[in-house]
């Protein structure tokens, strides 16, 4: 094998598939990446075994065939190699390969292609094909409430569900749950699946945030793939029930509390600041046209902030870990957030607001005991 | 500039064998020993009063020994709920003199009064005023000394004990040390004083005016510099209230070596509920139960479960203990010694669950008040039945007999 390509498409293309490279793992092909060519281009596909992504970029075949290097080293030599410049990469004996740039000539030792372990093949068509940008969004308001705690390996993903045309994802860590409805209706059928944390980061970081592109999404009973922007990653799937989300959503609310974003974030903000790892909760009082702000964290100090909303009700009082309140709040981008509670021990409920509280952007925070 | 600091350390007399003399007072006078299994001959001294020391009975010595030395002391196996009990009422008395309060054990305090030296009218006062306060409220007597920082305020009232009172003055601390034999110093094991012995260290004055490169080659540079900063009098004066605990363990020998397993799981289960009585009180819940088991041929297993979220509540422990027992027995040994050890602790945050069962807010409003019971009247006071686990059809089914 051996091709030639820009050094930017080749550093761009090894630096879309190197976070799913094992640094150190009991496998030594899977440190390294394949290098396939096609007619006039060339795949990198890295993988940990369960998540696999693939990248291609345009370059000259001059033979065609395929190649592993250790992915980290090629990283770095190609950061050190002058940014306009082309560099031939070419398989010079079996396990050697050898990477030309102007004078600088470097070789390395690989592993065979065939030892690489294959990706899970996707049929060419049959995908439901979603926008990128809507997809980031959805994922990017949930995402934080995965659980990262591996003993809870159900909840270590996102569930992607899509029912009567309508898709939903959704994340909790038994404290907190996130919920998020895409704003466009799918044409497929019905799913529900758990996708890994892992995926779901790697897509965020990847997706495209604004413009009209598109994702194509096949999802089998074990595995998903999405295809975008000549990337395709592929994933094994959680096996395991998702909880029952709509059980949680509290169906009734006695008390909704309108408030304006920024006030509660820098509220929220200033909160966080005065509680420590061993206390970490926030009293809130909504009550009298005010929402009352309450810390009272023992060795480190006191806040007190009000906030005025239009509730008028009976007063309501309840506790949380700000930090959770804090990463809801980021999402929101409206200028008006909702808090709806029933009372001190059931769960809060924050959604944006306009006019009326959003259905399509769910977050249930449960309180700390008072 | 800030005053210095004043670091009061108080250590109780011979404190369970004081405290079971406060109980029945028919044994003041009299040499006694508490500690595991009285009446057979395998646990170990945990305390002796003074009367019994005479003897030469020693903490942690085997109980068979202190028997031979004192054959006439009155042999206590002690109730561990009740020093608990009056060492928090103590920890009280010395709240009320200045908030910065280390319990560093259930006998043991370091107090910073550096705030209260003007209010209380100096450190001998205040010295005075514990232990007064302490003798009328407990009845026991006590070790009080005062120094510039926790390891000297420490040395001197092992020095001054019993019933002792010492102060040594801010920048009399090396004077005060010198002739001390090095042994006295915190740190200094057998090893390291017989290795300064036989380079003719025996004082931690010798110790100070030793050269470096006498020290150096036989320690290294950092050790070196660690014991001769201890003999000056140099120790930390930060007396900090947090203290994390790694893990919260209990564990018990047994009399004679067991075989039948209800009765072990029985004794796990207790020690389980120490265990977790001991969580709550610290404000910490666990994530991981593990089960240590010494069988008969002092090989020593331990077994561990990690629960899927963090717990406070007995019940859950005890499941966990319940669920190792089986992987334990799989050894047919006799067993010596079984414990429980909580690890994994974090900070309860009293954290609400999504997915809770309604079945574990109530355990724990029911803990709530059985620890507030426990407080008042000792850790005895109220018990889990045998049969208590979360889901007590699970239970396999008892042989009828």
């Amino acid at each position: 094998m051996k091709i030639t390509l820009s050094r930017q498409d080749l550093l761009a293309a090894v630096n879309k598939v190197k976070s799913v490279v094992a640094s150190k793992s009991a496998l030594p092909i899977l440190s390294h990446i394949l290098l396939e060519t096609g007619e006039s281009s060339v795949k990198l596909t890295a993988t940990d075994l369960k998540i696999s992504i693939e990248s291609e970029t345009d370059c000259a075949v001059e033979r065609p065939g395929a190649m592993t290097v250790q992915c980290q080293r090629l990283s770095m030599i190609l950061a050190e190699l002058p940014a306009d410049a082309d560099v031939t990469l070419e398989l010079i004996e079996n396990n050697v390969a050898e990477l030309r740039c102007g004078k600088v000539c470097t070789k390395l030792f690989c592993q065979a292609p065939d030892e690489f372990p294959p990706v899970k093949a996707f049929p060419e068509t049959g995908a439901m094909v979603l926008k990128q940008s809507m997809l980031k969004n959805i994922f990017q308001k949930t995402s934080f409430a995965i659980c990262s705690d591996q003993s809870r390996y159900n909840l270590t993903g996102l569930l992607f569900e899509l029912r009567d045309g309508r898709l939903t994802v959704v994340a909790t860590d038994g404290r907190r749950m996130s919920m998020a409805v895409a704003d466009e209706e799918v044409d497929a059928n019905d799913i529900r699946v758990i996708v890994p944390a892992k995926m779901i980061h790697e897509l965020e970081t990847l997706l495209a945030s604004d413009g009209d592109s598109t994702v194509d999404v096949w999802v089998e009973e074990s595995h998903a793939a999405f295809a975008f922007d000549r990337l395709r990653i592929v994933s094994a799937l959680i096996e395991g029930n998702f909880p029952n989300y709509d059980a949680v959503v509290p169906k009734k609310h006695d008390r909704e509390i309108v408030l304006t974003t920024t006030d509660f974030i820098r509220s929220m903000r200033l909160s966080l600041a005065v509680t420590s790892d061993k206390f970490r909760s926030v009293r809130v009082v909504a009550g009298n046209g005010s929402l009352k702000v309450q810390v009272k964290t023992p060795e480190v100090g006191e806040f007190e902030d009000e906030i005025p909303t239009s509730y008028d009700g009976e007063p309501v009082e309840i506790a949380f870990n700000p930090a959770f309140i804090l990463d809801v709040l980021r999402y929101i981008s409206g200028e008006k957030v909702c808090l709806l509670l029933k009372d001190t021990s059931s769960p809060g409920i924050i959604k944006p607001y306009t006019d009326a509280p959003q259905d399509n952007y769910v977050n249930v925070v449960m309180p700390i005991r008072i | 500039m800030a005053d210095p600091k004043r670091i009061l350390h108080i250590d109780m007399d011979a404190f369970f064998a004081s405290v079971e003399v406060v109980r029945n007072p028919s044994l003041r006078g009299k040499p006694v020993v508490v500690g595991g299994d009285p009446e057979g001959g395998r646990g170990v001294v945990s305390s002796a009063s003074y009367e019994a020391r005479h003897f030469g009975v020693r903490s942690a010595m085997p109980m068979v020994q202190a028997r031979k030395l004192c054959p006439q002391a009155v042999f206590l196996r002690g109730s561990h709920g009740l020093y608990g009990g009056v060492s928090r009422h103590i920890h009280e008395i010395l709240e009320r003199v200045a908030p910065l309060v280390q319990m560093a054990s259930i006998d043991e305090a370091y107090i910073d009064i550096t705030g209260s030296l003007k209010l209380f009218g100096g450190d001998e006062a205040i010295a005075r005023k514990i232990k007064t306060d302490i003798r009328t409220e407990t009845g026991l007597p006590c070790t009080v000394a005062v120094a510039s920082n926790k390891l000297v305020s420490k040395v001197a009232a092992n020095e001054a004990k019993p019933d002792g009172l010492l102060i040594v003055p801010t920048g009399g601390e090396e004077t005060y040390l010198a002739p001390l034999p090095i042994g006295k110093l915190p740190g200094m094991g057998p090893k390291t004083c017989i290795t300064l012995e036989a380079m003719g260290i025996l004082t931690a004055g010798q110790l100070v005016s030793a050269s470096m490169p006498l020290l150096e080659p036989v320690f290294g540079h950092q050790m070196a510099i660690i014991m001769q900063s201890a003999a000056r009098g140099f120790g930390s004066d930060e007396v900090s209230l947090d203290r994390t605990p790694k893990s919260i363990s209990r564990e018990t020998t047994f009399p004679r070596d067991l075989t039948d397993w209800h009765e072990i799981e029985t004794i796990a289960r207790q020690l389980a509920e120490h265990c977790a009585h001991t969580l709550r009180e610290e404000g910490l819940e666990t994530r991981r139960v593990t089960l240590k088991v010494r069988y008969g041929d002092f090989e020593t297993r331990t077994f561990a479960h990690t629960l899927t979220e963090p717990t406070t509540i007995d019940a859950h422990i005890i499941a966990a203990v319940h669920e190792l027992v089986p992987k334990a027995k799989e050894r047919r040994a006799r067993v010596r010694l079984i414990g429980v050890n909580l690890s994994s602790l974090s900070w309860n945050q009293h954290q609400m669950s999504l997915f809770t069962r309604e079945k574990d807010e109530k355990w724990e409003r029911v803990l709530k008040q059985v620890d507030t019971v426990r407080d008042k009247h000792g850790f005895d006071a109220l018990r889990l039945a045998r049969g208590t686990t979360p889901d007590k059809d699970k239970e396999p089914p008892r042989r009828q007999t």
